[in-house]
């Protein structure tokens, strides 16, 4: 059984693929067999005589009128195709606008914008290669963010953009500010006269966001990649930042962050910056000082430490330690449990707190033991003092940086919590571009969580890096964590001072 | 190896910062976020990760210019 | 040794550089090179009879009937299975064909000429829309209408074009693409073009006025007239920058409703081929897909020359056949300045900025993407004789370019 409902529209006109589109959509409607919706055209004519749809109100319709034309199951259903088809007639169509073209190569894009000057890069590490060269090739500064490159690539890269004049960031970079601008991972910081060059992420991090706390400011904050310093590597990047920064007018001091260089880099290093008229901050992490200064550079003990010298240079001013010793021991309480327990995002973090530590310790645990710490056997499970770097690769393969996503960090905590002899545990809040909105929320939460499920109440302590600029809030990430009983902290080092007052008296 | 000329860095200091994003699209996203000028690529691995047409493409580059 | 640059440069110079005008009308045994009375010509790559998709073998036998070759359909399709008529891509004779785009001697064909390479290329001429022989109907009705361009139209189209000198067809694409055509799928505007050029001189042919009436009616009532010259235009356009030691543009893309088929200019008169795909669009009433015939037609030498999908940014209402947006139009454009060499001097799309359209498809940087060209075309009933039943997106199967890639290493590197 089957019932036709025949519209006519006279004098109408719609272009045909845009009734096409309807008839298509009316077909979907329930009980409906079969539709037309077109101008009466002969094409047309002859479609609805061959679905059984000519009736004889059609006969004079001209190629200026429009038809619908439904056939359905029973005549409600036919009523009510026609009705749908006669609403999408009148509907305003409000066109998906599709986002700006997103050309599929990176030629395709220096093309279409030839004022880029700096293409960031975090495809997969064997296809890195490829893109930095075309990026290089066209007179671009290039961020690598991507990491498996090997060393060999690395050195080729660094080489061809050292040939050129320009910045090849990387691999493995995650932070860079370049005229104020955060890319990556990276913090609103204020403007200033302070240059830093970093092969270390979360370093850099951390040192910028301190210079702002001071009252100071950047120029430039350049990542190299965390090999840069490497004996191969030899420092390219880093001497080739460095320089830009000492021809650069606005520039009048400048920092360096990194892991320690290997003996050949750091004396090519020397002699290369000691060339350079302006006052140079270092920071290696662990390193002697005392090599450091009669190299004629001034050396830092921490990040801390390392902003504010520069700071002090900066500004002519003296900056007086974050958190004073005597705050930080009012705030040391008794420990239950004998062991502490960091849970880091940030490697450079991770690995200034073991070295930190690793006197006052005697023995730490880690996934990435700086020299003196052991190696985990399962680096899912803790032992005695353990503090792990959660955005390592041996935790982040198939998931997401924990800078970004709580979730690997939490699901650790909780076992930290249900683990008698974790008496303290220790994390990082990096604030800044890229990272997650609300980071000390979701951290907050599980520690509420964790300790109604476990009974237990382990100290908490927490460095909160990053600016009152940042898109998360400062004070309201402190005050979230705060609020529940967990011990708050500027920097690194205060944690790790507090860490030393709780267990033995801060010196 | 020659002095590198810093010429290049020197303009990169002075002038608006432009990107180009090629992978994660957050980078792209909080990028737009600061009104920052950037085009996304959408990247996908040269010659649809068939390593045979890449060797192929890679010979005859080589030879392109003689 | 070439220089694969240079040759590449010579190829597009060349391209850029050709100027097609659609210069008289003849029929195919009297003016296409390498035509015999026993051949049938026909769209895309080389195949043979047993090989052919429906449509296609619908209009072999209507042809066959048409030139006198058999008394009926049977005796036809008895005929080409015999291995008695000689079955050539219209390509290798400088021509092009619609859907099946099969062509016999007595058929009638525009003539063009490219006025700076002194190329000249051909085409038959667009019979309508439905029962066509393009789409493989070979009824009466069919042959009646053949014959009738045959005795009536073509001698009076050819008498006008005498009168009226020469039509330069890269201005009328040109302006075509400007009124919402891209020559491929969209036709209107150039048919309106093409009517204004010949309707004065047709006045003063001296033939019947019914009969002069009712050749503009039936070009007025086919708004795909023009698509049997915009693309034997395309195929003197491309054919410019053919056969150049070294290059490796592709100059031909056609299919045969069961084969797509490639040719490019450094690899002369080599097909690569791999399966015509199945399009993906909007069916017209009671259809499905299973209706479907593959990919067919020589009509992807708009593509080739930049045309037809490459300017879908001229045309965005062909997106809504898959359910897209204006921007989408303007995206499939852009993605095809990708692959291509450079931008049309001539051929302007105004919703770019007026930029020129993608020219010049280089086999390398297919394979480098991994982007396949953007094809938009009608969709034939796999049945012969019933006609288009649909219109939509595909592209060619990434065969073709592999394979051409391996032949150009191979030659090349």
């Amino acid at each position: 059984m089957s019932v036709k409902k025949i519209l006519v529209r006279k004098s109408t006109y719609f272009d045909s693929v845009s009734l096409m589109r309807i008839g298509e959509a009316v077909k979907k409607e329930s009980g409906v067999l079969n539709v037309v919706v077109g101008m009466g055209t002969d094409f047309n004519i002859d479609s609805l005589k061959r679905l059984d749809l000519f009736a004889p109100e059609l006969n004079g319709i001209t190629p200026n009128d429009l038809v619908i034309a439904v056939l359905a199951d029973n005549a409600e259903n036919a009523q009510k195709g026609a009705e749908k088809a006669e609403k999408l007639l009148t509907e305003r169509v409000i066109s998906k606008v599709s986002a700006d073209y997103s050309p599929p190569t990176l030629k395709g894009a220096i093309e279409l914008d030839a004022l880029s000057n700096v293409v960031l890069i975090s495809v997969p590490g064997r296809f890195a290669g490829r893109e930095v060269r075309t990026a290089l090739e066209n007179g671009k500064h290039v961020m690598l963010f991507s990491d498996n490159v090997s060393v060999e690539e690395e050195i080729e890269l660094k080489d061809e953009a050292l040939r050129r004049g320009l910045l090849m960031m990387g691999p493995d970079c995650g932070t860079t500010i370049l005229n104020g601008v955060p890319l990556a991972f990276s913090n609103v910081v204020r403007r200033g006269d302070i240059g830093v060059v970093a092969a270390s992420g979360t370093g850099l991090q951390e040192v910028t966001s301190l210079i702002h706390r001071f009252g100071c400011g950047i120029t430039q904050a350049i990542g190299v990649g965390g090999r840069d310093l490497s004996e191969r590597v030899s420092g390219r990047m880093t001497i080739l930042a460095a320089k830009a920064l000492g021809a650069d007018p606005a520039t009048k001091v400048i920092l360096l962050v990194s892991k320690p260089p290997a003996p050949s880099t750091e004396e090519l290093l020397c002699s290369e910056l000691k060339s350079l008229d302006k006052p140079i901050v270092i920071y290696f992490i662990g390193a002697d000082s005392a090599k450091i200064k009669n190299a004629g550079f001034e050396p830092a003990d921490n990040l801390e430490n390392a902003a504010a010298k520069a700071c002090e240079l900066s500004s002519g001013t003296e900056i007086i330690q974050i958190v004073s010793n005597e705050e930080i021991s009012k705030k040391a309480v008794k420990m239950q449990g004998r062991f502490i327990r960091g849970l880091y995002s940030g490697g450079t973090l991770c690995d200034e707190m073991q070295r930190q530590l690793l006197p006052l310790l005697g023995t730490i645990y880690s996934n990435t033991p700086v020299p003196g710490a052991k190696k985990l056997s399962d680096i899912h499970r803790s032992e005695g003092h353990t503090i792990i770097d959660l955005g390592d690769d041996d935790f982040t393969r198939g998931r997401a940086h924990p800078m970004i996503d709580p979730t690997a960090r939490i699901e650790r905590l909780q076992s930290e919590f249900a683990d008698a002899s974790a008496g303290m545990i220790l994390f990082d809040v990096v604030l800044g571009y890229g990272s997650h909105p609300d980071m000390a929320g979701a951290m907050s939460d599980a520690i509420v969580k964790a300790r109604k499920e476990t009974n237990r109440n382990p100290i908490l302590v927490a460095n909160i890096l990053g600016t009152d600029e940042d898109p998360q809030n400062y004070g309201e990430q402190v005050k979230k964590l705060s609020e529940i009983g967990v011990h708050v902290f500027p920097s690194n080092i205060s944690v790790a001072r507090f860490v030393s007052a709780v267990i033995g008296g801060l010196r | 190896m020659k002095e590198a000329s810093l010429e290049n860095i020197t303009k990169l200091f002075n002038s608006e910062i432009r990107v180009i994003n090629l992978g994660i699209p957050i980078f792209a996203d909080e990028l737009k976020k600061q009104n920052v000028k950037v085009m996304s690529v959408d990247w996908r691995p040269p010659a649809g990760g068939n390593e045979k047409t890449m060797n192929l493409l890679d010979r005859i580059r080589a030879k392109k210019k003689v | 040794m070439a220089d694969l640059e240079k040759a590449n440069k010579e190829a597009i110079s060349r391209i850029q550089s050709s100027q097609p005008y659609l210069v008289g009308l003849s029929t195919a045994g009297e003016t296409v090179p390498g035509m015999k009375k026993n051949m049938v010509l026909h769209a895309g790559p080389p195949i043979t009879w047993e090989r052919m998709c429906g449509p296609m073998r619908g209009a072999v036998a209507g042809a066959l009937v048409y030139e006198g070759l058999a008394k009926n359909v049977e005796e036809a399709e008895k005929l080409a299975a015999d291995g008695e008529i000689i079955f050539s891509p219209w390509h290798e004779h400088n021509g092009v064909g619609p859907m099946a785009g099969v062509a016999t001697a007595k058929m009638p064909v525009w003539i063009l000429k490219d006025k700076v390479h002194g190329n000249n290329t051909y085409c038959t001429l667009n019979e309508g829309l439905g029962k066509v022989l393009r789409y493989g109907a070979n009824s009466a009705e069919v042959l009646d209408r053949l014959r009738w361009m045959e005795n009536e139209l073509a001698p009076i189209l050819k008498e006008t074009l005498l009168l009226k000198g020469e039509i330069n067809l890269k201005m009328i694409i040109a302006q075509a693409l400007q009124m919402g055509d891209e020559v491929h799928n969209r036709n209107r505007a150039g048919t309106s073009l093409l009517i204004r050029e010949l309707a004065p001189a047709m006045i003063e042919v001296k033939a019947d006025t019914k009969a002069k009436k009712k050749v503009l009616e039936f070009i007025n009532g086919n708004d795909h007239f023009f698509l049997n010259l915009s693309m034997p235009a395309a195929k003197a356009i491309t054919m410019a920058g053919e056969w150049i030691e070294g290059s490796s543009i592709v100059t031909t893309m056609c299919r045969n409703g069961t084969d797509f088929g490639i040719r490019v200019s450094g690899l002369k008169n080599q097909w690569f081929t791999g399966p015509a795909q199945i399009v993906k669009g909007l069916l017209f009433p009671g259809f499905t897909e299973k209706d479907c015939n593959p990919d067919i037609g020589d009509s992807a030498i708009t593509e080739t020359s930049g045309l037809g999908g490459f300017s879908m940014a001229a045309a965005p209402a062909i997106v809504k056949f898959v359910g897209g947006s204006a921007q989408d139009a303007l995206n499939f454009t852009q993605k095809m300045y990708e692959i291509t060499e450079a931008e049309s001097e001539t051929f302007q799309i105004p919703s770019l900025d007026f930029r020129g359209s993608p020219t010049g498809i280089n086999l390398l940087k297919v394979c480098e993407l991994g982007l396949l060209p953007q094809i938009n075309t009608g969709i034939a009933h796999r049945m012969p004789g019933i006609g288009q039943v649909g219109a939509g997106l595909v592209n060619p199967p990434m065969k073709c370019f592999e394979d051409a890639l391996e032949a150009f290493a191979e030659k090349y590197a």
